[in-house]
């Protein structure tokens, strides 16, 4: 029983782990908290469902997913485009980027229920059974999938941060944006980058969480506190501390619901948090996320 | 014949009413070594901030080869070859020093996003041989053994180091060192004598502004100087002439009676 909660809870970490790295990366580099992710995860995951329907015949997953990051990077870009552009032209300070985050969030979940009113969705299902065993053990498909995914997304996020010359122009971005114009480095270009990673990580990820719950407006907004829950305890700007955090977080959240009940497990998790922020501000990867201009 | 590779006509810029640099001309040809020197406050490091475009200049013109940058961004005018160091070593904290130099030659790199995510061979190749000039660099200035390591653990000398390294690597046109000896100790002073040789060797075409309080450092190495002070050129020659300038001497030394 413990391993079939050890890998639903990595799996879900790993859900958590995209979104916190979608927000740690646009925090690298902008220096600010983008909340607007959580409305366009839920919007994805309108997506997904939507093209997951439109066909008579259920498309393949993988289909689903990719047409859902396609539409989560157009939105992204949409977002960057409405809210955040003039901003970044007249250096605002951080707290208006904040207030227009929270406020296209809030603006994609009421379109949401506009249109879909708050009633709950589910995906089709796309696997004949919902478990299989390996020997005598059970497995959930889906959480397995969502692992398997989810870890692929990181694994191609790592080495395109760390392997390639986009990554490497990112993390000088993150640490000086000035000194690395100065280095020739085009640095509206490493903006556009963050948002369409950001985007990515949105459209898999809304996809992801709705293959396991049901879909509602507010949907992407409570995933994401969850990945801003981890990026902070990751440390703020820190990817692979946002990933370790958010993978501990899933597995802690899964066994809390197991052993208390899901009533009283986000009272605990923000309990966690609320402890690291007075004990350790600076995260587990130990470094004090600075805010340059 | 040389030629001219970086010409400024007029520069000027005022924060206030203050002018910070007045009507600043001058020229530098092609493997020339050319000092800017004077007190502190007198404008030396705005010269940079403008010909680098940190600064928006108010009136006057730059040129690079006969083309006129006045317009180009910061960006531009890094891509078309003019590099530079800073007074306290702006180095990229959380980047070894093998990738703070090889942040300078993203913009050389020839394969897309697209090409990365693919894994096709343009990505191994491009990133291989960023790798090589970088190591190459660091190998010039004696750097190649801390290629690994965070430069926030190296000492200040050799932090100064491999910024020369990040702003040559590029392979730039005009190189602009601000106060390279600033806060070296006398060996550190001489080893950095010698690689500015070194470089003045490997790089022949290579022109180099320097900023400098260090007068050994400014009187050996430099072909030509320009004396300045609050913003204004009150001195310009070689070496021996601009030591027994009594202007110069005035404003260093300060009113003698």
């Amino acid at each position: 029983m413990s391993l079939q909660l050890l890998i639903s809870g990595i799996s879900l970490g790993s859900v958590y782990a995209l979104i916190a790295v979608g927000f740690a990366i646009v925090f690298s580099v902008l220096k600010f908290s983008n909340f607007a992710h959580g409305g366009m995860i839920s919007a994805c995951a309108y997506i997904g469902y939507y093209f997951q329907r439109s066909f008579p015949s259920t498309p393949p997953i993988y289909v689903t997913i990719l047409f859902s990051a396609l539409c989560g990077v157009a939105l992204s870009f949409l977002v960057d485009f409405i809210a955040y552009r003039r901003l970044r032209a007249k250096q605002a300070p951080n707290i208006y980027y904040f207030l227009a985050s929270i406020t296209v969030s809030i603006a994609i979940v009421q379109i949401l229920s506009v249109f879909y009113g708050n009633n709950l969705y589910a995906y089709p299902a796309i696997f004949e059974s919902t478990t299989f065993f390996i020997g005598s053990i059970r497995f959930s498909t889906i959480d397995t999938l969502i692992l398997l995914v989810s870890l692929a997304m990181l694994a191609v996020l790592i080495y395109l941060i760390d392997k390639t010359r986009v990554g490497l122009a990112i993390r000088a971005v993150a640490i000086n944006a000035q000194t690395s114009k100065l280095m020739g480095i085009n640095s509206g270009f490493i903006i556009v980058a963050v948002f369409a990673i950001a985007g990515v990580l949105a459209g898999v990820s809304g996809v992801l969480l709705g293959l396991k719950y049901s879909i509602y407006p507010t949907l992407g907004s409570q995933m994401m506190l969850k990945g801003f829950i981890a990026s902070v305890i990751g440390g703020l700007g820190s990817l692979s501390g946002a990933i370790a955090a958010a993978i501990i977080l899933g597995v802690v959240e899964i066994f809390l619901t197991y052993y208390l009940g899901s009533l009283s497990t986000p009272i605990i998790l923000f309990g966690v948090m609320l402890v690291f922020l007075a004990v350790r501000p600076e995260g587990i990867a130990g470094r004090f996320a600075k805010d340059k201009v | 014949m040389s030629r001219c590779i970086l010409k400024t006509e007029g520069i000027r810029k005022n924060f206030g009413g203050v002018v910070a640099v007045k009507d600043f001309s001058f020229e530098i040809d092609e493997g020339q070594i050319i000092a800017i020197i004077g007190p502190n406050g007198a404008g030396k490091t705005t010269i940079f901030n403008l010909v680098s475009k940190i600064y928006e200049l108010d009136a006057g013109k730059i040129s690079l080869c006969g083309a006129d940058i006045t317009k180009k961004s910061q960006i531009e005018v890094a891509r078309m070859g003019i590099s530079r160091t800073f007074q306290n070593a702006r180095l990229f904290t959380g980047l070894s020093v093998l990738d703070n130099v090889r942040v300078a030659l993203d913009f050389a790199g020839k394969y897309s996003l697209i090409e990365a995510m693919l894994l096709l061979p343009r990505r191994w190749k491009t990133e291989r041989e960023t790798t090589r000039r970088a190591m190459d660099c660091l190998e010039l200035l004696n750097l190649d053994r801390y290629a690994g390591q965070r430069p926030a653990n190296l000492p200040y000398g050799i932090q100064r180091r491999v910024e020369i390294a990040r702003a040559l690597v590029s392979n730039p046109k005009v190189l602009m060192l601000d106060e390279p000896a600033a806060g070296l100790n006398p060996e550190e002073l001489f080893q950095l004598m010698d690689f500015l040789r070194e470089i003045r060797a490997k790089y022949p075409q290579l022109a180099m502004l320097i900023i400098e309080h260090r007068m050994d450092l400014v009187m050996s190495i430099s072909d030509y100087i320009y004396v300045q002070d609050f913003g204004e050129t009150i001195a310009q020659g070689v070496a021996c002439e601009i030591q027994n300038d009594p202007l110069v001497l005035k404003a260093y030394l300060g009113e003698e009676e």
